[in-house]
């Protein structure tokens, strides 16, 4: 579960984000939409504990992000946008390196990494280094390395760019089974569609503060989510 | 042109951005206030060995040599750290696939990235060599016309030495992708090359030697060596216009001539140096379960081995320190005959090998100074500090990680010297066991500095490696800094030794200050150094 409670950041005079409060549940998958630049990854690298923010409260399974951020980074697993990973690494490697972090036992890592790497069909390729991979392809290295460690919460910045129909397919099929699991998934898109048809909730956020959110019937009512989005966008 | 001059600039304001420090806002003296001081302190230093040199030589009426000496220096100093630099400078780079799909001609883009190379290495002209040329100038009361030619000589000596670097960087560049390990074909390319360089500038010696020796064919002499030096001689002696114009034409000539040859076969060469060669297929992949320390320490030692030009310059010291042993072993016993022969009462062999641990102590503070790894790691780190910092680990294990990181790197080579000299001199138990720890304590001092001044002054949006490990502000105030404090450390070794002071007070009175310095540090990063880590945005 995420609560984030009255959450601002500002960067010198100009706030980021304004006053942010909302929960997501746990099985739930809640999509965070917007125009770029208003604050969808400020929010959520602030959720992951990588960027500080200045008043508010942040908390992860009760935990508090600020106070006690290594207790709640083991819950949590995060993709960035841009899959800018060590690059000097092998594949393997980079995915070892991130569960040798979230101390995954051998028999559990290999029994993961075999299924997402078979999954993602990068199975060929995790000898290869990642420097000489393509942006879809670190892509799934990522989602791989992040859904290896068996997360509690699944945070993910724009996750669909680059990636080929058959990823985004069992990108969205892994959402679906976490859920059901009892996890949480956290997602910021541009893919309305997408967002429509997988999410149970959504939150619309504008120039950082959040102007409409609830469970996807609440917000969209009988309108499409583009639709409703483009009107509150004006 | 216009073309060029906005790539130019664009490219300049990437690459040229010393006091541009990444992730948050640091008041005006942080920013760039300290880098100053340290710049101005180095000069005054230079300034202070130059005049030293000049009063050495005023007796015969030399002074110029000092002016030759100093280019000279520079000139290797340029070549040396140029050679390692090129590969990262000129070809692959992160911003290829923009500038190279521009409308502009490829030996355009080539002179463009020679120029921040030679820019970058006119300020490092500046500082070797401007406050010598200032007080060559005041003292020995030149015209106005002395400094002008010495403001051009600032321009124009770096260029042939940025010259030599780009061609020889270029064909290590070209060979090394030939090798299956193309990192380590490169590194050893390099060190190659860096030890021919290392090599000319020990016979320099000899060199000097010759020229006081002769002074009337002076200028001759070195004009018929290395030109650029000899012309800007030949100018401060016998100003002629017809030399002036000469000068600047050899010069700049050459730097045309380069762009020229080198444009032609520029584009092929970075497409052949780009090849990022994937391993064969194979479904077979090792999966290797480590505690979280261990895999940040192997996860640095990766990043350290897969960069040529952070290897070499880590490793530059480290096998001066080898070789200095080396020498210590092998020569020892001539140079004591020399010193039995000079008659100076106070100075007997003797004396000097029982003050050999203390003089091993100062080598090793020197080499570790000297050898500051984690002054880029913060740095090097890039856009993939978010990944680091999302990690469930704190950040001062992560901290602890790179300095062990280093430390690895650094002990063992360090310990390999100190094993020949235990074996070549007769030390005590205690000085073995002093020694041994400063071969610890003293990388560690250095290391403990260098990622607090990375934390202090990062650059996480560096184009290269290159940016990063030479030209950052947090590696030169490392590197000034290290050099500042060994010297004061060698200055007063020496002093304790002309104090009649034992050998072993002195290893412990310096142990004391390392250990005081490494127990400071650690305080720092634990109260600050983890604020300034978590203060670090990308």
């Amino acid at each position: 579960m995420i609560k984030i409670s009255n959450v601002t950041k500002k960067y010198g005079e100009k706030k980021a984000l304004d006053n942010v409060s909302f929960e997501v549940d746990e099985d739930e998958i809640f999509a965070f939409i917007g125009h770029n630049g208003a604050g969808k990854t400020t929010l959520i690298k602030a959720i992951v504990g990588v960027h500080d923010f200045d008043e508010g409260k942040i908390l992860i399974n009760g935990k508090s992000i600020k106070e006690d951020p290594v207790a709640c980074k083991k819950e949590i697993a995060y993709v960035p946008d841009n899959p800018e990973l060590y690059e000097n690494m092998k594949a393997i490697q980079f995915i070892d390196f991130i569960c040798d972090m979230y101390e995954v036992g051998q028999e559990r890592r290999e029994k993961n990494i075999k299924k997402y790497a078979e999954m993602y069909d990068i199975s060929q390729n995790l000898n290869d280094t990642i420097e000489s991979l393509s942006h879809g392809m670190k892509q799934k290295v990522a989602l791989v390395a992040a859904l290896s460690h068996d997360p509690k919460v699944l945070i993910m910045d724009e996750p669909f760019v680059g990636l080929d129909p058959k990823a985004v397919f069992d990108t969205k099929e892994v959402m679906r089974e976490m859920v059901k699991e009892g996890k949480t998934i956290f997602f910021s898109t541009h893919i309305l569609d997408v967002a429509e048809k997988l999410c149970t909730k959504v939150a619309i956020i504008k120039k950082g503060k959040i102007i409409k959110v609830g469970s996807m019937k609440e917000v969209k009512g009988d309108k499409s989510l583009e639709k409703v989005f483009l009107e509150l966008e004006k | 042109m216009r073309k060029a001059l906005s790539l130019f600039k664009a490219s300049l304001s990437e690459g040229m951005s010393f006091f541009k420090i990444s992730g948050r806002n640091r008041s005006k003296f942080m920013k760039m206030g300290l880098p100053i001081i340290i710049g101005v302190l180095f000069m005054s230093a230079m300034a202070s060995y130059g005049y030293m040199i000049m009063e050495q030589l005023s007796g015969t009426g030399m002074e110029f040599v000092t002016l030759t000496l100093f280019s000279v220096i520079t000139t290797l100093f340029i070549v040396m750290e140029g050679v390692y630099k090129t590969s990262g400078l000129l070809f692959n780079c992160r911003d290829d696939d923009i500038v190279l799909s521009l409308p502009i001609k490829k030996s355009t883009v080539l002179l463009i990235r020679m120029m921040k190379f030679y820019l970058f290495e006119v300020m490092v002209n500046a500082l070797f060599l401007a406050p010598v040329m200032l007080v060559y100038g005041v003292n020995m009361d030149m015209g106005i016309l002395y400094y002008v030619v010495s403001l051009l000589a600032l321009l124009l000596l770096p260029i042939v030495p940025v010259v030599v670097s780009c061609i020889v960087g270029g064909l290590i560049s070209y060979f090394s992708v030939k090798f299956k390990f193309k990192n380590l074909a490169e590194i050893v390319l390099t060190t190659i090359a860096l030890i021919v360089v290392l090599i000319a500038s020990f016979s320099l010696q000899d060199i000097l030697q010759s020229i006081t020796q002769n002074a009337g064919s002076i200028n001759e002499r070195i004009a018929s060596v290395y030109y650029p030096i000899g012309g800007y001689i030949g100018l401060v002696s016998e100003f002629s216009i017809g030399k002036l114009v000469m000068f600047i034409l050899v010069n700049v000539g050459i730097l045309l001539l380069t762009v020229l040859l080198l444009g032609r076969v520029y584009f092929k060469i970075n497409s052949r140096v780009k090849v990022v060669k994937s391993e064969v297929k194979n479904k077979k992949y090792k999966i290797n379960t480590r505690k979280p320390i261990f895999a940040l320490i192997k996860k640095e030692l990766n990043r350290f081995v897969s960069s040529s030009v952070f290897v070499v310059n880590a490793g530059f010291g480290l096998v001066l320190y080898l070789l200095a042993c080396i020498f210590l072993c092998v020569n020892t016993d001539g140079m004591m005959v020399g010193v039995a022969e000079n008659g100076v009462e106070w100075l007997t062999a003797d004396k000097i090998m029982s003050f050999m641990p203390a003089l091993m102590f100062g080598l090793i503070f020197f080499t570790s100074m000297m050898t500051s790894i984690t002054s880029s790691m913060i740095s090097l780190e890039g856009k993939s500090f978010n990944v680091l910092k999302s990690l469930p680990v704190s950040a001062m294990t992560i901290i602890v990680g790179k300095v062990l990181a280093a430390m690895v790197v650094i002990v063992p080579i360090i310990l390999v010297g100190d094993l020949m000299m235990f074996i070549k001199f007769d030390f005590s138990i205690w000085q073995i066991l002093m020694i041994l720890i400063a071969s610890v304590v003293t990388p560690l001092v250095a290391e403990l500095f260098g990622i607090i001044v990375n934390l202090k002054y990062p650059k996480m949006d560096a184009e290269d490696d290159v940016e990063v490990v030479k030209q950052s502000m947090s590696s030169m105030i490392a590197v000034f800094t290290g050099m500042g404090v060994s010297v004061v450390m060698i200055a007063i070794i020496g002093f304790a030794f002309m104090s009649g002071v034992g050998a072993t007070e002195t290893i412990g009175a310096g142990l004391l200050f390392s250990v005081g310095m490494a127990v400071l540090a650690l305080f720092y990063l634990n109260a600050k150094g983890v604020e300034e880590f978590n203060g670090i945005n990308v």
